[in-house]
């Protein structure tokens, strides 16, 4: 039967696909050995996450000082990029877990990428923090436990302390919601496996998947619940980051927008770097059949939305910086927009508000070019955006005598390269071992089995 | 429950037309005038109190209304299929809005009652409000209203036109056209609402500032405007308008709605609280002492219970949601606390002492009385189903 499609619905996947196909389409790229173009990027990503890690040898051996921090600029690319790289690892539970219980179906094909692409970004993120203790040695000082330490606790008080927690649960359950989903198709990659080893790995991982009517029941109700745990979740990463700046005293940190705000802006990126991302893998895996202009497009409006949701901030926050009558707050706000920093203020401005109103026109929003560009610039304001929020609140503070400017060095570059080169890594070994797009759950979406209207044919 | 299901959207039984008996129209009229009589009673002996109650009441059924062009507006950017049944009761929340005009200049009376900023002499011994008085000033304030009215009045008439002119000649264009108008409008929405709750509320102590105060209202308008649709909603159903059109799974979006925005305003809510009470910074600190501490903190703890956590688990369950009697209940809590929550942001302005009697229930009865009659007048007049909209059938079909 032809899908029955109501006003401005258009088939989620390309023509003429059978649930065969489905399989062996996803799983061809795992299953050859990998092309040379893989090859190139895996080692040009492994080798910048070898330098990364001499940096932070480097680092180790000589000490905090190889940054460009300085007095009043205490936080400064390494606090960013851990705000960018979370904020990236929100378009995935976005996607899993509210567009899930939002009943939008068009989630299926894109999913499973986007949520190894949280998983990869949270890791990354967790870097920063870790790397900014300084002695890295102690990180485990980070969490409570009963020590012997004069029993030194850790400050309950301190949102950097709750960052500790909101992330490590999002990590857990964005891994444990991500592997959920995964048992089905890891049964199928393991069914499809010519040889012991690979059957032997994937058998392990599919954790004894029969795809019995029981399983299957077992498996909704669980995938049901973690999305709803994982709903709030989204909302409480980003916020809890956000905190890290609104509760303190400092003007341009500490307004009460922030924690919807950087959500907003958190969901921004991410679907910026899923666009991105997908925009590659279905070209060079052949999957344009499954992540279709219909994913595309809902993804570029979401971008156009949430883009829009920031502006909204930026808007507000200027506003009221006027509004609330205080010298401080709004000298902060001149200074961002006028003073050494305005060129990272007005990247942010035209790459994150500017930019996306360009998929108000259905023409552009879907054309391939013109996404991938916007993608890369938003994911580029997004960090400007960071980097301007963190540097021009802490680099003219209360005291002119206090004035300074912050500069980062090559160290801090470099640690900027390291954690595009860590997540890609990681990125390119999911595209090699396992399956890119949900396969059962894109079965889901077709319509498939169902009685072709000339004969009594059924198509499987 | 049995569901019927159509294959084609002539199969849909045509729907009677939405009536309201005699009676409750004369008890409504009663509680419109009990309002009027309290309103002017309580103007002579406390003009103070009267004004705060009307600048409450006034947001209170504004939001109400708003919510109804907000949804519309909404479901056509969406494309949402299951809602189109039960459209028209959202459409019809959008006639209240001529109704509010009048009132807002009603309310432009009452602005030395309420608004310090408009007396002069007060603003030239402070520094502070002289330098605002290039926003808050009265000629620029009520521009604001004007222009912000004259935008949702414009474009819910017109969404409201076409979808009406669709019921006679099902033109599809139609629809497409309400998605181009709905989706700029959201955004100019977002704006005009956020200044509309900075100049109502937030200038009410012009000294104090929060940049999320219009994402907190909003979530009060969207939390309550489910809330006030389920109840015209089931009151529709019940009366057999839309018996054949909507069954438990509209309701259980519904109520999937009111439960997301019940945690969405916790969210904004503690957000802002807790913002402010960790800064403790002595320009935004005020706001909060004199609503949490003293009388006001039973209020405060009301609230907190009342508007987020009884509900919350009230609506956690499927059962809950999909079941019309207990939804009904849920929503009528909901607007109680609603209310709760603008008395709460307007009424420690009068006192340290939380006050509640004749003049609050009276002013309260009165715009009831209104906003009811509104609407029911405006749905007793449009056909109650959009029967010729192309998302009908969908809708219809709602299994879930």
């Amino acid at each position: 039967m032809e899908q029955v499609l109501t006003l401005d619905q258009e088939p989620l996947l390309g023509p003429k696909k059978t649930i065969a196909d489905v399989n062996e389409d996803v799983c061809k790229p795992m299953e050859r050995f990998p092309s040379k173009a893989w090859w190139v990027v895996f080692g040009i990503a492994a080798s910048i996450l070898t330098m990364g890690l001499g940096l932070v040898a480097y680092q180790l051996h000589m000490g905090m000082g190889v940054w460009g921090l300085n007095h009043p600029v205490g936080w400064g690319i390494d606090i960013t990029n851990f705000v960018f790289w979370i904020g990236i690892g929100h378009a995935g539970t976005l996607i899993s877990a509210i567009l899930h219980l939002f009943r939008q179906r068009w989630r299926t094909s894109i999913n499973r990428a986007a949520e190894a692409m949280t998983i990869f970004a949270v890791m990354t993120a967790g870097l920063f923090p870790l790397i900014h203790l300084g002695r890295n040695w102690f990180f485990y000082w980070l969490l409570p436990y009963p020590n012997q330490r004069g029993s030194l606790w850790v400050n309950f008080r301190s949102p950097l302390l709750w960052d500790v927690f909101a992330v490590s649960t999002y990590f857990t359950i964005s891994l444990v919601f991500w592997y959920i989903g995964l048992i089905p198709d890891l049964a199928s990659v393991r069914d499809r496996a010519k040889n012991k080893v690979r059957r032997l790995i994937y058998g392990i991982l599919a954790l004894g998947w029969r795809g019995s009517q029981r399983h299957w029941n077992h498996y909704e109700i669980a995938y049901l619940i973690l999305a709803g745990l994982s709903t709030p979740l989204v909302l409480s990463v980003h916020s809890i980051v956000s905190f890290d700046f609104a509760t303190s005293l400092l003007p341009g940190w500490h307004t009460t927008i922030f924690p919807p705000y950087f959500v907003a802006g958190a969901i921004f990126s991410g679907f910026a770097m899923v666009v991105t991302l997908l925009v590659i893998v279905r070209k060079v895996f052949q999957l344009e059949d499954y992540i279709t202009l219909v994913h595309l497009e809902n993804m570029n409006k979401i971008i156009l939305v949430t883009g829009m949701m920031v502006g909204y901030a930026y808007g507000c926050e200027f506003f009221t910086a006027w509004y609330s009558g205080n010298i401080y707050e709004w000298f902060t706000f001149k200074n961002r927009a006028m003073g050494p920093y305005a060129w990272a203020y007005w990247t942010m401005v035209t790459s994150n508000v500017i930019a996306p109103q360009l998929f108000w026109s259905k023409k552009l929003r879907r054309s391939i070019p013109v996404m991938f560009v916007i993608s890369l610039i938003v994911n580029i304001g997004m960090w400007f955006e960071r980097f301007t929020i963190i540097s021009t609140s802490l680099h003219r503070d209360f005291l002119p005598t206090n004035w300074d400017i912050y500069i980062p060095t090559f160290v801090d570059w470099g640690y900027t390269l390291f954690s595009f080169g860590f997540f890609f890594t990681f990125f390119l070994l999911f595209c090699r071992f396992l399956p890119t797009i949900a396969m059962s759950e894109v079965k889901s979406t077709m319509h498939v089995g169902r009685k072709v209207p000339e004969g009594e044919e059924y198509v499987f | 429950m049995e569901h019927k299901h159509y294959t084609n959207i002539n199969q849909i039984p045509k729907p009677p037309a939405f009536t309201m008996s005699r009676g409750l129209h004369f008890i409504y009229l009663g509680l419109v005038i009990i309002g009027i009589e309290a309103f002017l009673i309580a103007l002579r002996s406390d003009p103070d109190r009267a004004w705060h109650n009307f600048l409450l009441n006034y947001f209170y059924w504004l939001c109400l209304s708003l919510s109804g062009l907000f949804f519309v507006a909404l479901q056509y950017v969406t494309g949402s299929m299951w809602s189109t049944p039960l459209r028209r009761v959202p459409e019809a929340l959008i006639g209240y809005l001529p109704v509010a005009f009048v009132l807002l200049l009603i309310l432009f009376l009452g602005k030395h009652h309420l608004y310090e900023w408009t007396h002069l002499d007060e603003v030239l011994h402070d520094p502070i409000l002289i330098k605002k008085s290039a926003y808050l000033n009265f000629s620029f304030f009520a521009a604001r209203n004007f222009f912000s009215f004259l935008v949702w009045g414009l474009v819910g008439f017109w969404l409201v036109k076409n979808s009406l002119k669709q019921d006679r000649n099902g033109d599809v264009k139609l629809t497409k056209l309400n998605k181009k108008i709905s989706a700029p409008f959201l955004v100019v929405f977002g704006i005009t609402f956020t200044v509309m709750c900075f100049d109502l509320l937030m200038s009410l102590e012009p000294h104090w500032y929060s940049t999320i105060f219009g994402i907190y209202c909003f979530a009060g308008l969207f939390y309550s405007g489910m809330a006030i649709t389920i109840l015209f909603v089931v009151a529709m159903k019940k009366q057999g308008a839309l018996a054949d059109v909507v069954n438990e799974n509209h309701l259980h979006d519904l109520g999937k709605f009111m439960f997301a925005f019940c945690v969405f305003w916790a969210y904004i809510a503690f957000s802002q609280y807790m913002l402010i009470w960790y800064a403790n910074l002595p320009e935004e600190i005020g706001y909060m002492i004199r609503r949490t501490e003293g009388a006001w903190t039973p209020v405060a703890l009301a609230l907190l219970f009342g508007k987020f956590v009884i509900p919350f688990f009230l609506l956690l369950s499927r059962d809950a949601k999909r079941n019309e009697k207990f939804l009904v209940a849920v929503a009528v809590w909901v607007l109680v606390f609603q209310w709760l929550d603008c008395y709460w942001m307007i009424f420690p302005l009068l006192g340290e002492k939380p006050v509640f009697g004749w003049q609050e229930i009276g002013i309260f009865l009165g715009f009831l009385g209104l906003f009811v009659l509104t609407v029911t007048l405006v749905l007793q007049k449009i056909p109650p189903v959009p029967m010729k909209d192309p998302r009908l059938l969908e809708g219809v079909n709602h299994h879930q």
